[in-house]
């Protein structure tokens, strides 16, 4: 019943709703974003728990308290993504020097990152794939996430990153091309494809 | 250029093989710099990550929740009881108490301009419509009271004319001029508490023709005033009495208006305190 009701609302609706008040409706639109939001910050902000919950905090507190903040002629996927790519960067100003630091620290641990078997491993491959991923330029990485993680469309990330599509595909282009050399030496490809 | 805008790598590399790729479509990734081996490599992470992230759950801490929808209702809900007079995002002209300090201000100016004129007004027209309605409320009409309009005012005239004395004896002076004349023309004290106490001795008489026609005989008549004071205590009706002296002052202020006035008007609280201080001054 619930996840009917879940399902009767557009995003859209649901924050009208939240606007004006109603509880449920701001609820719903919680359960539906947090859990991604939560996800994209922890990936694009140096997988920092802490951080990724502060700044998943703060995103729905400005739903909260400035509804109105909401452009209506934009769908609110693409808003609340492209208002947490802005907190990102907002981040990273704030930590450029302790970000190249920790960059350094992440491409030493990275380089000597050995490979741990022949076997596949797909766990170690998830911890490879985040290490890997904080050596990426942050461009590259977010368009990559937002496009692999978040299933987002070419157009969608050009919206929330603000930019032309050609640059999005450049950048997940280029993204892949690091990350499959990065983590060839994972060799999943016979145990991918005994898995499948 | 077409095909770099129709197609997409990533795309490409989740959904097919190099191998089921069209002609257009290798050359596409021939364009990226992509080799057939690297193609596959790239899928084979490609689909491998997708793979991972899928896996993953998102799931945000649930203090995270716990914090939002608390500041969600502590936001939503005083907002509705709280009225501010003073709103941030409005201008000074709109804001309520601007508005209620301008609705004062009219108010006020009204008032000013209308309120003390109309109150005036208004405290007239009322003093002159209670005037008779209290007469007749105080004086009900009785037989006596009948009897008594129906004396002439020539009538009165020549009685009150016939005693100049008596002129002082009704009504408080107003001010000091009137009060000095009164005075003078009052009689001694001796001779008031004589007229005082034959007045009651004539209101005792239930006739209201003997009590008119023999007031100047009492008025007139030598009476002990200790005597007169006993038996009037114990005789004298209360409402007799006031009606009696009500018949006085009518009469009295009529003369004193004239005839062409239509409202006479007196006061039985000061008759009664007058009346109070002569008694107790006796």
């Amino acid at each position: 019943m619930g996840a009917e009701i879940n399902q009767m609302y557009s995003d859209e609706q649901l924050m009208a709703q939240s606007a004006i008040g109603d509880r449920k409706c701001f609820e719903m639109l919680y359960d539906r974003y947090s859990g991604k939001i939560y996800q994209y910050f922890l990936r694009m902000l140096w997988r920092d728990h802490e951080l990724a919950e502060d700044q998943t905090q703060e995103i729905f507190l400005k739903i909260v308290h400035k509804p109105q903040h909401f452009d209506q002629n934009r769908p609110f996927k693409t808003w609340i993504y492209s208002v947490a790519n802005n907190m990102c960067k907002n981040q990273y100003r704030h930590r450029e020097v302790a970000n190249k630091a920790r960059q350094d620290m992440t491409v030493t641990s990275v380089e000597s990152a050995s490979p741990i078997s022949t076997d596949f491993d797909k766990k170690n491959f998830k911890t490879a794939l985040d290490e890997a991923l904080q050596n990426i330029d942050i461009h590259k990485r977010n368009a990559f996430i937002l496009r692999f993680k978040h299933e987002l469309s070419i157009k969608e990330i050009a919206d929330i990153t603000e930019t032309a599509e050609g640059t999005v595909k450049s950048r997940i282009f280029y993204t892949l091309k690091e990350l499959a050399k990065m983590l060839s030496e994972y060799n999943p490809h016979e145990n991918h494809e005994k898995s499948r | 250029m077409k095909n770099q805008d129709k197609y997409s790598l990533d795309d490409l590399l989740l959904s097919r093989s190099y191998a089921d790729l069209t002609t257009e479509e290798r050359q596409f990734v021939a364009r990226c710099e992509t080799s057939p081996a690297s193609y596959e490599q790239q899928r084979k992470s490609a689909l491998l990550m997708q793979e991972v992230f899928s896996n993953e759950k998102d799931e945000a801490p649930k203090r995270i929740k716990k914090d939002v929808m608390a500041a969600f209702d502590t936001h939503h809900r005083p907002a509705k009881k709280t009225v501010l007079l003073w709103k941030s995002d409005r201008n000074w002209y709109n804001q309520p108490l601007f508005r209620i300090g301008l609705a004062a201000a009219l108010l006020g100016v009204l008032w000013l301009v209308n309120g003390p004129e109309t109150s005036d007004v208004k405290k007239e027209l009322l003093t002159e419509n209670a005037k008779p309605k209290e007469n007749e409320q105080k004086s009900p009409p009785t037989q006596d009271d009948s009897v008594q309009t129906q004396i002439s005012s020539n009538q009165v005239d020549r009685e009150i004319s016939a005693d100049p004395q008596q002129t002082a004896f009704p009504e408080k002076p107003k001010n000091t001029m009137q009060y000095a004349e009164a005075k003078a023309a009052m009689p001694p004290e001796n001779e008031i508490m004589e007229l005082e106490v034959a007045e009651m001795a004539e209101s005792d008489d239930a006739s209201a023709d003997a009590g008119f026609s023999s007031f100047d005989s009492a008025v007139h008549a030598p009476v002990y005033a200790d005597e007169v004071q006993m038996s009037a205590r114990s005789q004298a009706n209360d409402e007799q009495l006031e009606q009696a002296e009500k018949s006085i002052y009518f009469l009295l202020e009529k003369r004193k208006i004239g005839s062409n006035t239509p409202v006479v008007s007196f006061k039985l609280s000061d008759r009664a305190d007058w009346k109070k201080d002569h008694y107790t001054a006796y």
